[in-house]
C-alpha cells in the first residue's frame, strides 16, 4: 500500500461512500390497472404522445409502445400532441428512466392511457425492473399494455 | 504474534460499518412513515367506501413502498379524517382505488429527491363507474441530515412524499362532488 495519507484517504472515502451514497438495487415491481367503467379493450385508435425532451432512447420507447399497440390491432399515431388527429380521443403518455450497469437498461417505465375529452386516466401501468431482471422496452411495454387491452403479454 | 498495522484495523472497522450501513436497516417506508398526522377535512361524506391499493411492491423491497403498508396508511387517514366510513366491498357505496403510479426514486448521491405520483380514483360500486379522479404529484428532498444511511434516507423521503400525497388526496376527496 502507498503512503499513509493515501491509505487513510482511500479507506475513509470508501467507508463514507458505502454509507452515504445510494447503491440501492430496486426490486422488480409491476402493475397494470384499468379504472372502473373505463374499459379500453375496445379502443382502436390512440396517439402515443412523445414528450418534448425525449432523447433517442425515449423516442425508441415511444416507437415500441406504438408497435405493441399495433400488434393488438389498434391504429396508432405518434409524436407531439399537436400532431394528433381530431378523431383520436385517447392518448398514451409514458415516462422512461434508464440506468447504467455495464450497459444502459430500462429501469423504470410508467404508462398512462388518457381520455382526451375528460382528461381522466383510463388505465395506468408501471414497471421497475432491476439490472439482473432487465428486459427490452418492447417487452416491458407489452407486459404493461396487454392486460389493459385484454391480451396475453 | 505480530500486531496488525493500524490501517488494516481501521479498514476492517470501516468495512463492517459499511456493510451495516448498506444493509436492510430500513429499505422501504413503513406505514408509520407514510401516515399523516390527524387533520381536518371540510366535508365528511355520508357514505361507505372500500379501499383498493395497487402500484407498490407486492412484498418487501428496496425502493417504492409495499402495498400492504400503503394500504394501512390510507386506511388510517380515511378513518382519522372521517372523510368516508370504511366498509367491506359488499356494503360499500364507493370503491376508492389508490395507485402508487410512479416513484422517481434516487439512484445515487448524497442529496436525494423523491417524486411520487399517485392516482386517486373513486367509483360508484352499484354502477362500476368512475365519478371522480385526481392525479396528485408530491415530492420530498433532503441530504444526510435526514439519515446518513442512503437506503434509510431514500425510504424516509419516499415516505414523506407519500404522506403528503395521502393528505392531499384525502383533502381533495373531501371536496369531491359525488353526484
Amino acid at each position: 500500500m502507498g503512503p499513509s495519507w493515501l491509505r487513510k484517504t482511500v479507506v475513509s472515502l470508501f467507508g463514507v461512500a458505502c454509507l452515504g451514497i445510494g447503491c440501492a438495487g430496486p426490486p422488480t415491481a409491476i402493475y397494470s390497472t384499468t379504472f372502473p367503467g373505463m374499459d379500453v379493450t375496445g379502443v382502436d385508435r390512440v396517439h402515443v404522445q412523445e414528450y418534448p425532451e425525449a432523447d433517442e432512447r425515449g423516442k425508441r420507447v415511444g416507437r415500441d409502445i406504438a408497435a405493441v399497440l399495433r400488434s393488438f390491432g389498434v391504429a396508432v399515431s405518434t409524436g407531439p400532441d399537436f400532431e394528433r388527429s381530431d378523431e383520436t380521443r385517447v392518448i398514451v403518455t409514458y415516462e422512461d428512466r434508464w440506468m447504467w450497469d455495464i450497459t444502459m437498461y430500462l429501469i423504470q417505465l410508467t404508462i398512462y392511457v388518457r381520455d382526451v375529452d375528460t382528461g381522466r386516466i383510463l388505465a395506468a401501468g408501471g414497471a421497475i425492473r432491476m439490472s439482473l431482471d432487465r428486459e427490452d422496452p418492447d417487452y416491458v411495454a407489452r407486459e404493461l399494455l396487454a392486460p389493459m387491452w385484454g391480451k396475453t403479454p | 504474534m505480530t500486531a496488525r498495522p493500524p490501517w488494516r484495523f481501521r479498514l476492517s472497522i470501516l468495512v463492517v460499518l459499511a456493510v451495516v450501513g448498506m444493509g436492510c436497516v430500513q429499505t422501504q417506508p413503513t406505514a408509520l412513515d407514510m401516515t399523516p398526522e390527524p387533520f381536518r377535512v371540510e366535508t365528511k361524506h355520508d357514505a361507505r367506501v372500500v379501499l383498493v391499493v395497487v402500484g407498490g411492491t407486492p412484498g418487501e423491497g428496496v425502493v417504492s413502498a409495499p402495498n400492504a403498508a400503503l394500504r394501512e396508511s390510507v386506511l388510517a387517514a380515511i378513518q382519522e379524517s372521517g372523510v368516508f366510513r370504511l366498509s367491506e366491498r359488499d356494503q360499500a357505496d364507493f370503491e376508492l382505488q389508490v395507485v402508487l403510479a410512479r416513484v422517481n426514486f434516487p439512484i445515487a448521491g448524497f442529496d436525494f429527491s423523491v417524486d411520487v405520483e399517485m392516482i386517486w380514483n373513486l367509483a360508484r360500486t352499484s354502477e362500476e363507474r368512475t365519478i371522480w379522479q385526481a392525479l396528485i404529484a408530491t415530492s420530498a428532498s433532503g441530504g444526510t441530515e435526514v439519515a446518513f444511511n442512503a437506503q434509510t434516507r431514500s425510504a424516509l423521503l419516499t415516505g414523506k412524499a407519500i404522506e403528503d400525497n395521502i393528505r392531499e388526496g384525502i383533502t381533495r376527496l373531501s371536496a369531491a362532488d359525488l353526484e
